[in-house]
């Protein structure tokens, strides 16, 4: 009895000595991995998830900031934009901003890509060409053009030599809206095109090949075989180029200033007036509300249909 | 400008060889040591030289004299976005405890109870003369009996001409259109017409401060003589499709598009490249770069005379818990010494510095004849108007602006259409 108690003991002892792990190893991988994550998931939470909560709470008030009224309104702020008369006009303008921007951007990009990847001699310097107004700030871009499209500015005056009376591109009833997008379209064309161009490269030459030795020309080459396999690739331009063009804002600050009228002005711009220029914070807060949401709807609804067209995804 | 922020304590001992020759308040009233050591942020536009050499002498002066202010914070943004930075600010409960306070706001913040009466405090104050300030310029920043801020600069415009551009056309100057008594909206009209028409200039005639871009408020300079404006005297009616606004602006506009001498919207234009016969702008204009001959003259005459508009900035300080340092150094930055020290324009809201020397030592391009002709004539003007400003000026800014912007500058615009159109809108913002 004694003996056996003893060696209990000492079991017990050289448990101690090496006690299993607390988890397992499962476990502690997951750890491991909530512990890597965890920085981006508290970044996300406080400087994402924390501010779209706040501004849902502040699209139920009446907030003016100067007089420090915040009073509860319940859906009075959703109610009012209703009855904005101005409203119509500035979704009109967000929608045709991103109906001129969203296939722009990805034609363009698409065919440039192409057209880079076929010229394998020089397609570095182009690539790089296209590629230098992603990297420059969005205010040098904006005031660069804004002196080029000036009545008197720079293009009109090469237009001149030309013989052409060019419109005033920044004022002129529909050319504000058309020269605004391709403005933005060509500063974001190169990040298109890098894309379009990683996708172009990883298509197998075989396909291709085996393709023209079936008699296929250039043009089926490209509908049949390129198109599809980059479609993933469409699909990722696609939902970048919609989010960028419905939250577009910089642009149209520095070039229009939403005008003339609210030819040119989209919803950001519009949520930004009403939040710092008329201090109607709960309004802007309602109107940024519905942004989100429409945001999330069309990424939702991409997501959605993407099985119908986008052909290679596994 | 210089973005950004900025301690002044590194500073101090720079400044500090400059302070001996401020005044400070900082030893007066309660300022007695409580223990605090306060950080005050003083959130500004500017802060250039100048601005800069005063501002950090007269707070490394104060330092010396009260022992509570540790150091002051300068924060300075763009112009073009101060509201915007200060809206957000506020909204995050955490407004600067002493701020420059733009005019377009004024009457905002002014009715807001977010900024702390200043009264009390300068009038205890021994030596610190507030009757130096006209009433007439405290109007603004006063409600109830208390003066919410004190402006701390007095500006005016002048008209700058291409001397050479009136030779070539054959045309009088602006000067000897004032001396026969013909300097008048509709003449300034006539000779900005002639000047296009004989190739002297691109353009006859421009308002620097863009109307198209800053908006509808920049027609003040011609509205005003000719007895027009936004709203009534209380500002609870719309004025904007009165028959002299219509007629004021109808001129600018026939300017525009019949005359084709106006810069027409989405042109930019600059007086130093000689594109432009006359610029009505600040008269402390940077005129280095300008190499044809120029003049400079007062704002033309309309209806009622001679009517020149002023603006003026405010400087506020914030409720807080460190307010009443905030106070004193506000009224040591804007005491009639200090003021007098550092010329500059515009020049601080002190009658006493609205002498022609030291108006003269503010604006060195021009000289003691053309400062007499334009800044002193508009200072001393019994008629002088101050900027548009509206405790609900931001919603009806932006409500006009549109209007304008859609549907006045255009070539087919019906002026006195539209303007009923911006009263339409506006009225019940007025209220």
């Amino acid at each position: 009895m004694t003996g056996s108690q003893d060696s209990v003991v000492d079991v017990r002892s050289v448990q101690g000595k090496h006690r299993p792990p607390r988890f397992g190893y499962w476990q502690r991988d997951s750890l491991t991995g909530l512990a890597f994550v965890s920085p981006q998931v508290l970044g996300f939470g406080i400087f994402v998830v924390g501010p779209i909560l706040a501004i849902a709470w502040f699209a139920l008030h009446d907030w003016n900031v100067i007089y420090g009224t915040f009073d509860f309104v319940g859906v009075g702020n959703f109610e009012a934009m209703l009855k904005d008369r101005n409203l119509p006009t500035v979704v009109m303008a967000s929608v045709l901003f991103a109906v001129g921007y969203v296939p722009l951007n990805v034609a363009f990009g698409l065919l440039l890509a192409f057209a880079i990847h076929k010229v394998a001699h020089a397609g570095g310097f182009l690539r790089t060409i296209w590629f230098i107004p992603v990297a420059v700030s969005i205010v040098a871009w904006a005031i660069v053009w804004r002196m080029m499209l000036q009545d008197n500015g720079v293009i009109n005056g090469a237009l001149a030599v030309l013989g052409i009376d060019g419109p005033n591109w920044l004022r002129d009833d529909g050319w504000s809206i058309a020269t605004v997008i391709g403005v933005q379209v060509l500063k974001d064309l190169g990040f298109s095109m890098v894309i379009f161009l990683a996708a172009l490269q990883n298509i197998p030459l075989e396909l291709e090949d085996a393709a023209r030795i079936d008699g296929a020309n250039g043009r089926q080459v490209f509908r049949r075989i390129t198109v599809p396999l980059v479609t993933p690739f469409i699909f990722l331009v696609m939902i970048l180029s919609i989010i960028t063009s419905i939250k577009s804002f910089a642009l149209i600050f520095l070039l229009t200033r939403g005008g003339p009228g609210y030819d040119t002005t989209t919803i950001p711009f519009y949520t930004y007036q009403k939040a710092f220029q008329e201090f109607d914070m709960g309004y802007a807060s309602a109107l940024a509300v519905i942004l989100f949401l429409v945001v999330m709807l069309l990424t939702g609804g991409q997501f959605a249909v993407r099985k119908r067209w986008v052909f290679s995804e596994e | 400008m210089y973005p950004g922020k900025r301690p002044i304590a590194a500073m101090a001992l720079a400044s500090v060889l400059m302070a001996g020759s401020t005044v400070s308040y900082g030893q007066d009233a309660t300022s007695e040591d409580d223990g605090r050591r306060a950080e005050l942020t003083f959130m500004n536009w500017y802060y250039g030289p100048g601005d800069e050499e005063s501002y950090d002498a007269i707070i490394a002066n104060y330092q010396a004299t009260d022992p509570r202010l540790e150091r002051v914070i300068i924060e300075v943004q763009p112009f073009e976005r101060y509201n915007d930075v200060m809206n957000v600010k506020m909204s995050g409960g955490n407004p600067p405890d002493i701020a420059w306070i733009d005019l377009s706001v004024a009457r905002a913040l002014v009715e807001s109870g977010r900024l702390r009466d200043l009264r009390p405090t300068l009038e205890s104050l021994e030596g610190w003369d507030l009757d130096d300030f006209t009433p007439a310029s405290l109007t603004t920043w006063s409600n109830d009996g208390g003066l919410y801020a004190l402006p701390f600069t007095n500006a005016t415009n002048s008209v700058f001409y291409n001397v050479e551009a009136f030779r070539n056309a054959g045309l009088p100057t602006p000067e000897e259109m004032i001396a026969n008594g013909d300097w008048t909206w509709e003449n300034v009209r006539d000779v900005a017409k002639q000047l296009v028409e004989t190739d002297s200039s691109r353009y006859g005639f421009t308002l620097a401060n863009d109307i198209y871009i800053n908006g509808w408020n920049q027609l003040i300079e011609v509205w005003e003589p000719y007895g027009g404006g936004p709203w009534s005297d209380d500002g609870t009616m719309c004025t904007f499709d009165a028959p002299e606004t219509v007629e004021a602006t109808q001129l600018i506009h026939d300017m525009i598009y019949v005359d084709k001498s106006y810069p027409e919207p989405g042109v930019d234009v600059n007086f130093a490249t000689g594109d432009i016969g006359m610029a009505l702008t600040r008269p402390d204009l940077d005129m280095t770069p300008v190499e044809f001959e120029w003049g400079v003259v007062s704002q033309p005459d309309g209806p009622l005379g001679y009517v020149p508009s002023v603006a003026q900035n405010g400087m506020a300080v914030f409720d807080g818990p460190n307010a009443d340092i905030a106070e004193l150094l506000v009224a040591s930055m804007l005491s009639k010494e200090n003021m007098l020290e550092y010329p500059v324009f515009p020049p601080g809201n002190r009658v006493s510095l609205h002498t022609p020397e030291l108006l003269l030592e503010s604006i060195p391009a021009m000289t003691a004849e053309q400062v007499e002709g334009t800044v002193v004539k508009a200072f001393e003007s019994p008629d002088q108007v101050l900027e548009y400003n509206h405790p609900n000026f931001g919603p009806i800014w932006t409500t006009a602006q549109r209007i304008f912007d859609g549907e006045m500058w255009r070539e087919d615009a019906d002026v006195a259409a539209v303007l009923g159109t911006v009263c339409t809108e506006i009225q019940d913002m007025l209220g």
